[in-house]
């Protein structure tokens, strides 16, 4: 479903990214661990298509199709989510405002009917309880005085309420004490399904005892160094990331 | 006396009236204001001199087309070209009386340029006056339409006298067609607990000049709130002085613009603190694209006896070109010592952070940037009581920002 080959990423002139691979088919949920430093955010960004991340070499194609030709938006609509580490704030902009436009955005290119109010209300109000988004928090603006784990559980109402084909989620257990890790994970989860596929990057191995992924990659200084299953993440957490080195990627 | 002043002046009568004459007479010995002076650093008006010379044939004849109330059910005066037109308006509100014609005090102390030219050469006026304890619940609204039919420019005179204890909502509609230079004066006085609101659309022809001087004396626990909103005109100038005369009186200003184009917008505003115990609000947002231009200036000024003054100023700009510009300069006078003021400025580009954040969601470039645009804007109108008056002033603002190709719908 998403297929990287030997990617290369450069960020204000340095590479960051240095030949990385990985295949994530339909139905898996892939874990991405790495330490500060190693190229995580810079790959979230890049798959979402932000700008001054730039592809120096390599390529990327999601669902059969190149990706990295296509606007941020485009991507969106192509089914591509990412839950952001840092949610940005939008002062002025109610949630609700901005989850119905972003919905029907999306809706319009792919040539979809956009849903009405009434609709868009039903669809919100269900996705939002799960979560314990409170109706009064959708008219907040976005994000704006939200706590960590508000901000968190934002992002997993966004992904459930734009059902997107791909869910790449950069750290989204950072900030989270253990009750909202449980409610973005039980959320994560809900969307778990054999059309879908996911990638979770993470810096510590807590968020993958509430997601189980089906396969597990260490990413250090640009590439991936290490792939296995599950137990490679317990690993990592007994023996520290100093042990997967580069010394070992050569 | 310079030329520019020799032909202005042409047109003027020469009556009887003591404060045109005066007025008349200040403008002939200082001519059009020139960025040597500090007040019009930021705004020249040479280009306005050829709009206001009564000889040049007119640019266009047109019929104009009168526009909806911006407020449901407002009673209206209707005034063409500087003309009030009593076939268009409709203005029977109780313990209110409107007068046409009048003329305002010329000398307010300090050179007051467009009030001068305004009263100098004033086509016509009307005097509002409500009865003391009387609160309508209708608004007046004014409807200022230029055509660019007549040579030498309109100018009027507003006076707003409100009785002790009473309330009106007074809204200024500017609108036309073609080219033309649009001056008006207005003098507010509210006595003691009285209370204005006053909205203004400033959204002239894009073609033409716009220059407004208002004047507001407020008295004892009487308040004043103004909205104005700039989207027209090639150049306007909304120039606004606040007296704040009484002990517990207060007054809001805020404005909100939308340049595009190479208009230029420029918002000058100064607030006296006369006597303690008074508060002042100012907050005006502009978003600037192309090579428009803004300007603002903000002058409070807190007398020595006025102690417990509160005072706070606040004007942010977004930029949406490299070439926009905006010129911001506050000014804060301060000669008592037990006072709260504060004052900020700030100028800035989209957030891209937020744009990018808009995107990945599905939201397209130029939609997300109106998104956010409009998002800068809109608290700015939330003082707005009237809640259809609100969303037609958002909507107009909204459309003058569409940027091409974010039309969704």
């Amino acid at each position: 479903m998403l297929k990287i080959e030997n990617l290369h990423v450069e960020v204000d002139g340095k590479e960051i990214i240095r030949g990385l691979d990985l295949e994530v088919p339909k139905g898996e949920v892939h874990a991405i661990m790495g330490p500060n430093g190693a190229g995580k955010s810079t790959l979230s960004y890049t798959l979402a298509g932000r700008d001054g991340y730039t592809v120096t070499d390599g390529k990327v194609t999601f669902q059969g199709r190149d990706l990295l030709d296509r606007e941020p938006e485009e991507r969106a609509a192509d089914g591509l989510f990412l839950g952001f580490q840092y949610p940005v704030e939008i002062p002025g902009v109610a949630t609700l405002t901005f989850l119905k436009t972003a919905v029907n955005a999306v809706r319009r290119q792919r040539g979809e009917e956009e849903y009405d109010a009434m609709q868009f209300m039903k669809l919100v109000r269900g996705k939002a309880k799960d979560l314990n988004i409170s109706d009064e928090m959708l008219k907040r603006p976005v994000n704006v005085g939200f706590s960590g784990g508000e901000k968190k559980r934002n992002e997993i109402l966004q992904m459930a309420v734009l059902d997107p084909a791909f869910c790449l989620l950069d750290e989204t257990d950072s900030g989270l004490d253990i009750d909202a890790l449980k409610v973005v994970a039980d959320g994560v989860n809900a969307l778990r399904g054999p059309e879908r596929g996911m990638l979770i990057i993470t810096h510590y191995q807590r968020l993958l005892d509430h997601i189980i992924p089906d396969r597990v990659h260490i990413l250090a200084e640009g590439r991936i160094v290490e792939s296995g299953d599950k137990n490679l993440a317990l690993e990592l957490e007994k023996k520290g990331y100093a042990s997967f080195g580069t010394d070992r990627a050569a | 006396m310079d030329s520019t002043a020799e032909i202005l002046l042409e047109r003027f009568s020469g009556d009887a009236d003591t404060d045109r004459t005066a007025a008349r007479d200040r403008f002939r010995d200082a001519g059009l204001p020139t960025p040597k002076q500090e007040a019009w650093k930021f705004t020249n008006l040479r280009p306005l001199t050829q709009f206001l010379d009564a000889r040049t044939e007119p640019a266009n004849d047109s019929t104009p087309a009168i526009p909806d109330t911006l407020v449901d059910g407002a009673h209206r005066v209707v005034i063409i070209d500087g003309r009030i037109d009593g076939d268009l308006s409709d203005a029977g509100i109780d313990g209110l009386s409107l007068d046409q014609g009048g003329t305002l005090q010329a000398d307010m102390g300090g050179r007051r340029a467009v009030r001068d030219l305004s009263i100098a050469m004033a086509d016509d006026g009307l005097r509002i006056t409500l009865d003391a304890n009387a609160a309508p619940s209708q608004a007046l609204e004014l409807v200022f339409i230029g055509t660019g039919s007549r040579s030498g420019g309109h100018h009027f005179t507003l006076e707003i006298a409100l009785g002790s204890n009473s309330a009106l909502t007074v809204v200024e509609h500017h609108l036309g067609s073609n080219a033309y230079a649009a001056t008006l004066a207005t003098d507010v006085r509210l006595a003691d607990g009285a209370r204005l609101r006053h909205v203004k659309l400033q959204d002239e022809s894009i073609e033409a000049f716009h220059l407004s001087d208002c004047a507001v004396e407020i008295g004892r626990d009487a308040s004043h709130e103004r909205f104005v909103l700039s989207v027209g005109s090639r150049l306007a100038r909304d120039e606004v002085h606040v007296a704040l005369n009484g002990q517990g009186s207060s007054v809001r200003l805020l404005g909100a613009y939308a340049g595009r184009g190479q208009q230029h917008l420029d918002h000058t505003t100064h607030i006296d603190h006369a006597v303690p115990n008074t508060s002042s609000h100012e907050v005006y947002k502009g978003v600037l694209d192309d090579r428009s231009r803004g300007v603002f200036q903000g002058g409070i000024r807190v007398m020595k006896d006025a102690q417990k003054t509160a005072g706070h100023q606040l004007n942010k700009a977004l930029l949406l070109s490299r070439q926009a510009e905006i010129d911001s300069k506050p000014a804060l006078e301060i000669y008592a010592d037990d006072v709260v003021c504060s004052h900020g400025a700030t100028a800035g580009e989209i957030d891209e952070d937020a744009l990018f954040y808009l995107r990945a969601r599905g939201i397209d470039a130029q939609a997300a940037k109106s998104l956010l645009v409009q998002a800068f804007l809109d608290e700015v109108f939330d003082d707005i009581a009237d809640e259809g008056l609100r969303e037609r002033l958002k909507d107009r603002v909204h459309g003058a920002l569409q940027v091409e190709g974010a039309a969704h719908g």
